[in-house]
């Protein structure tokens, strides 16, 4: 893991002279991450495909200001983020939008049974459902760490908090999830 | 259930959504920075040489501020021009810095010969970056009010988006900020004109202007309003990313 970091600095620097391909690379090691993000922000899947390529544009014109040595990821993920808010804030009179999960077409061989398929999509569904009914200081917060899998420092960075923040409120993001869960099942 | 299970679950469900998968990148255009900023500085210094030789022209100085505007202001003149102080507090929602990176694309950088902004804001009518400094000792306040510094910045667009109405009494003077074009307005206070969110209804009354320093750096423009004079001016704007 050790030689992966000393590439990703050498990307950088060559990105921030103006070098195509390693600014490419770059991009291409972070492009799932920065789609996942766009997604939370946008909620459509075509427009957030096009929020991140707008938002690589930007990063790759912001790139020779970039300063080497600082975190790339975090950088790259805000600009994504405020693209994303951008197009939204535009977009205010509309419906809000919906997460939405994969179609699963259960088979009749599903392991360990087609029936425990079935319960676990059913459960799946109602914790997206508590998910979205979270208060947005909690669900930024939920949706970043364990969705889209950014680490808590990272989720600071994008959500612009501090880290004992994003600590917080995890924390009761989660006690307060499973309060909804408990209360649907009622 | 315990939180680690629930930890679980929702890591589990972020391998059920329906996450956009398409590659963007194979589909990106990228040409490389360093050799069009070079241009655009060429661009701009040879629009500077010019200005100069029209600027020895007195009778010409303002008509060429109005022809010409820069990096997305433009100019008029209006009659005169009555103080609402009040306008001040709308700069719009409060962000982070990490946040105006990214709304600026990560361009922008902060004035070094000022400590650090009291408050920063989006405005999205504009598409700016809003950054308040309060009056102090060193810092004089901006007519009525007690904010001493506001620096906005924005991406330059290709057409111009402000429209600054100046009443007699106000003068414009081309400058050079680290060899960019650059234009300061000072003297009696003067109104700021943008457009609307909606984009169509053009005039919005705006905020009042102190002196008033204006420049391009790198895509973007920034604007510095102050009570200080030009040398002070000059000063925090070439400390700019420095």
């Amino acid at each position: 893991m050790e030689g992966r970091p000393l590439e990703e600095k050498e990307l950088i620097e060559r990105a921030a002279q103006g070098d195509v391909e390693a600014f490419t690379g770059l991009l291409r090691a972070h492009q799932g991450v920065a789609l996942r993000i766009a997604y939370l922000v946008v909620r459509d899947r075509t427009e957030a495909e096009d929020v991140t390529q707008e938002a690589f544009l930007k990063a790759f014109r912001a790139m020779p200001t970039f300063r080497v040595g600082s975190a790339f990821r975090p950088w790259l993920l805000a600009i994504v983020r405020n693209e994303g808010l951008n197009r939204v804030r535009g977009r205010n009179r509309r419906e809000r939008l919906r997460l939405r999960m994969v179609s699963e077409v259960v088979s009749g061989d599903a392991a360990p049974s087609p029936e425990t398929a079935v319960l676990a999509a059913d459960a799946r569904k109602r914790l997206l459902e508590a998910v979205e009914r979270l208060a947005p200081r909690f669900r930024d917060v939920v949706v970043h760490r364990y969705l889209a899998g950014l680490s808590e420092e990272e989720t600071a960075t994008l959500l612009g908090i501090p880290r004992g923040t994003v600590k917080s409120r995890a924390a009761r993001g989660l006690t307060r999830l499973q309060g909804l869960l408990e209360e649907a099942e009622r | 259930m315990n939180q680690a299970n629930l930890e679980r679950r929702l890591v589990d469900l972020a391998g059920h959504l329906d996450w956009p998968e398409r590659d963007v990148v194979s589909r990106l255009q990228l040409i490389p920075v360093p050799r069009r900023r070079r241009v655009l500085s060429i661009a701009w210094a040879s629009l500077l040489v010019v200005l100069v030789v029209i600027l020895a022209i007195p009778a010409g100085r303002q008509a060429v501020a109005d022809l010409f505007g820069l990096g997305g202001v433009v100019f008029g003149r209006t009659e005169s021009v009555s103080p609402t102080p009040g306008d001040w507090l709308e700069f719009g929602n409060p962000i982070s810095r990490q946040e105006a990176a990214g709304l600026l694309a990560a361009e922008f950088a902060m004035p070094t010969h000022l400590r650090p902004p009291d408050s920063i804001h989006h405005d999205p009518a504009l598409g700016a970056v809003v950054l308040v400094w309060a009056a102090d000792r060193s810092l004089p306040a901006l007519l009525d009010t007690d904010i001493g510094i506001l620096l906005t910045v924005f991406p330059t667009p290709v057409e111009p988006v402000l429209r600054k109405d100046l009443p007699i009494g106000t003068e414009v003077e081309w400058v050079a900020v680290r060899e960019e074009a650059g234009l300061w307005v000072e003297g009696a206070p003067h109104r700021l004109v943008y457009p609307s969110l909606d984009g169509d209804v053009e005039v919005e009354a705006a905020r009042l202007a102190g002196n008033v320093l204006i420049w391009i750096r790198g895509d973007l423009t920034y604007r510095l309003e102050s009570a200080l004079d030009l040398a002070s001016s000059l000063s925090i704007a070439e400390s700019v990313g420095d």
